[in-house]
């Protein structure tokens, strides 16, 4: 794809460091959210960043660093950049009830777009991991000034805290497996811990679920992607905004989003005209356990960002 | 589109108040031999006369205690404290390189947080809290300015057994997903000579930071050391472990009063895990918290004992 010329000489540019940043409060909702505000160190190109953490009280720093070193990068590119920390999380105020993707935390987003709008930008990327990829996905036919999305590790299916190995199981194994495990003298003795108790509850109710829902129905059959995770997606389509999805090969997430393309995610896929792109890196993105897939991803949501930002 | 100056970031920090406990936060960059540092600032209704500076540990450490401290530095100032929290240099929001992140970086950082916090609010006293080996910095940092307190949450005593258990989190890790091998710990140790730096979980653990920890330890008793001090244990143990107790024992032998209180809660530091659990539902922390601030807020006197 070509990329577009930087109007920098390359020799100058230099990277943006917190003399080039403000940390903010702004409103969402009813609370006060803490953001860092990265200016642009190249000629600015109208189109500011706004990098969302995942869920599990991941303040906006991300896992070592990633966002700071993301938002910095895009400074470099002339695009203003936001960090923040959702409600109940870092320097913001609030309580955070419960994570589900079904849930998404789009006032606090929206708090984030309004502030940079209040500040003359209307142009945005959002790039979002996991929890911060849905909801990104979820608040983006709010932001009319939407330029492109990154959606990194995202779920496909909806899910609370604690259930995603849950779910992605009862995705995977037939009832037949469940039963054949849940007969193994390992699994019974666990019976007599409270802790294995409630793992196995978690997996259980999980399987019961996706087998209450059929599918066709309201609600994602298993192994299909969930209707919250589709319309927005469809809705982005028809708007011709860019999305480019980034999954480690080893990430569950990936292995589910796989599957889905079997579905209707298949069919918005090719009815995107490219506009939908998926690039995968070695390793695990989910969590972001891994340093060299954590800079792999790095580098190819900068190259993503750097095309797409004028 | 207007943007703030240079001299506006560091004039006009970030702050907020709660309306309800009248707590300010202060939120901006410090700026530090070229570098910023991010600095959070708690601030009471009114003059504090004593600041506490609070020492992160690294790595995920950091994430899993920031909220922690956050509502610590919250509850010390809701007590007529001032309290700072900050980012070393190389981590977290703060300019540096995560390569030249050191135990002496550290010290100097929370050494130079501490001057500017004194001078800032006018505070006359300084106590530290420092947690894991946020806690060696604390405790040197408190030697240096002679300060009275110190409280400690789940200090690191022992550096050579800290990275030893912090490789280990590694080596776990892999064996979850079938990568270990034999002799698995010394191979890293011997990457993190040759390299420079090894990944545990996402995070690099340095050759400057490592070398710089080694053989030193947290040494309670010695002249300028606080006279008062809290020790909190994590773990699943109501019984104080034997490094503490030493610690602990040294501290007593000359002079010092020395607190140690075993939690008797489990707290998995390096691990990456999909469960956790809500903030609310964590009543040991708020327990913690509480009792963390009021012993830092105890007006003790040296004098009248």
């Amino acid at each position: 794809m070509r990329k577009e010329p930087s109007t920098q000489d390359p020799v100058s540019r230099r990277d943006a460091s917190s003399i080039d940043e403000t940390p903010a409060f702004f409103t969402a909702g009813a609370e006060t959210l803490f953001g860092i505000l990265t200016r642009p160190v190249a000629d600015p190109v109208g189109t500011a960043l706004i990098a969302l953490p995942g869920g599990g009280y991941i303040p906006s720093t991300h896992r070592n660093r990633m966002w700071v070193r993301l938002c910095r990068a895009a400074a470099a590119e002339g695009m203003h950049a936001i960090r923040f920390d959702y409600h109940g999380v870092g320097e913001s105020t609030g309580a955070i009830h419960r994570y589900r993707l079904d849930e998404p935390f789009v006032d606090d987003l929206m708090g984030a777009v309004y502030w940079l709008e209040a500040l003359g930008i209307d142009r945005f990327i959002a790039v979002g991991t996991c929890f911060g990829a849905r909801t990104s996905l979820s608040a983006a036919h709010l932001i009319s000034g939407l330029r492109g999305l990154v959606l990194i590790s995202c779920p496909v299916q909806d899910f609370g805290e604690g259930e995603k190995a849950s779910t992605h199981l009862a995705a995977q194994w037939s009832l037949g497996r469940y039963l054949r495990a849940a007969l193994r003298p390992q699994v019974i003795k666990g019976l007599f811990d409270s802790r294995r108790r409630r793992s196995y509850r978690r997996l259980a109710g999980a399987k019961l679920r996706t087998l209450a829902r059929p599918a066709g129905r309201n609600g994602s059959a298993a192994g299909s992607a969930s209707p919250l995770f589709l319309q927005p997606l469809s809705l982005l389509v028809e708007r011709g905004i860019p999305v480019l999805f980034v999954y480690g090969t080893d990430d569950m997430a990936y292995e589910a989003f796989r599957r889905a393309l079997d579905g209707e995610l298949g069919k918005l896929v090719a009815r995107s005209a490219s506009r939908i792109q998926v690039e995968t890196v070695p390793g695990l993105l989910d969590g972001f356990p891994q340093i060299e897939a954590q800079e792999r991803c790095l580098t190819v949501v900068r190259e993503w960002i750097a095309i797409r930002r004028l | 589109m207007k943007s703030a100056s240079k001299d506006r970031v560091a004039l006009f920090p970030a702050s907020r108040t709660d309306p309800r406990s009248g707590v300010r936060r202060e939120i901006s960059f410090l700026p530090n031999r070229g570098s910023g540092i991010f600095m959070c600032v708690h601030l009471p209704l009114g003059r504090p006369s004593t600041a506490v500076v609070i020492c992160s540990p690294i790595g995920p450490e950091s994430m899993r205690n920031d909220r922690r401290e956050s509502r610590l530095a919250d509850e010390l100032a809701a007590r007529g404290l001032c309290a700072v929290r900050f980012h070393y240099r190389g981590t977290g929001h703060s300019d540096g390189s995560p390569e030249a992140l050191s135990i002496d970086t550290m010290q100097e950082d929370a050494g130079f947080v501490a001057d500017r916090i004194v001078s800032a609010v006018g505070a006359t006293s300084l106590e530290f809290v420092g947690s894991r080996l946020g806690g060696f910095v604390a405790a040197a940092a408190a030697s240096e300015t002679r300060a009275p307190s110190i409280a400690l949450w789940e200090p690191v005593v022992n550096t050579r057994r800290y990275f030893r258990e912090v490789v280990r989190a590694r080596i776990m890790s892999d064996l979850g997903k079938g990568e270990a091998r034999a002799g698995a710990s010394e191979a890293l140790f011997d990457e993190l000579g040759r390299s420079g730096s090894i990944d545990v979980l996402g995070y690099p653990i340095n050759r400057a930071l490592y070398e710089s920890a080694l053989e030193r330890s947290i040494t309670l008793g010695s002249g300028d050391a606080p006279r008062r001090i809290l020790l909190i244990q994590f773990g699943a143990s109501r019984g104080v472990r034997d490094e503490y107790q030493q610690m602990a024992n040294g501290g007593k032998e000359s002079g010092r009063s020395v607190e140690i209180e075993a939690l008797g809660t489990v707290e998995a530091w390096w691990f990456v895990r999909e469960r956790w659990e809500l903030e609310r539902s964590q009543e040991w922390e708020q327990t913690l918290i509480e009792h963390t601030a009021s012993w830092l807020a105890v007006d003790w006197d040296e004098g009248a004992r």
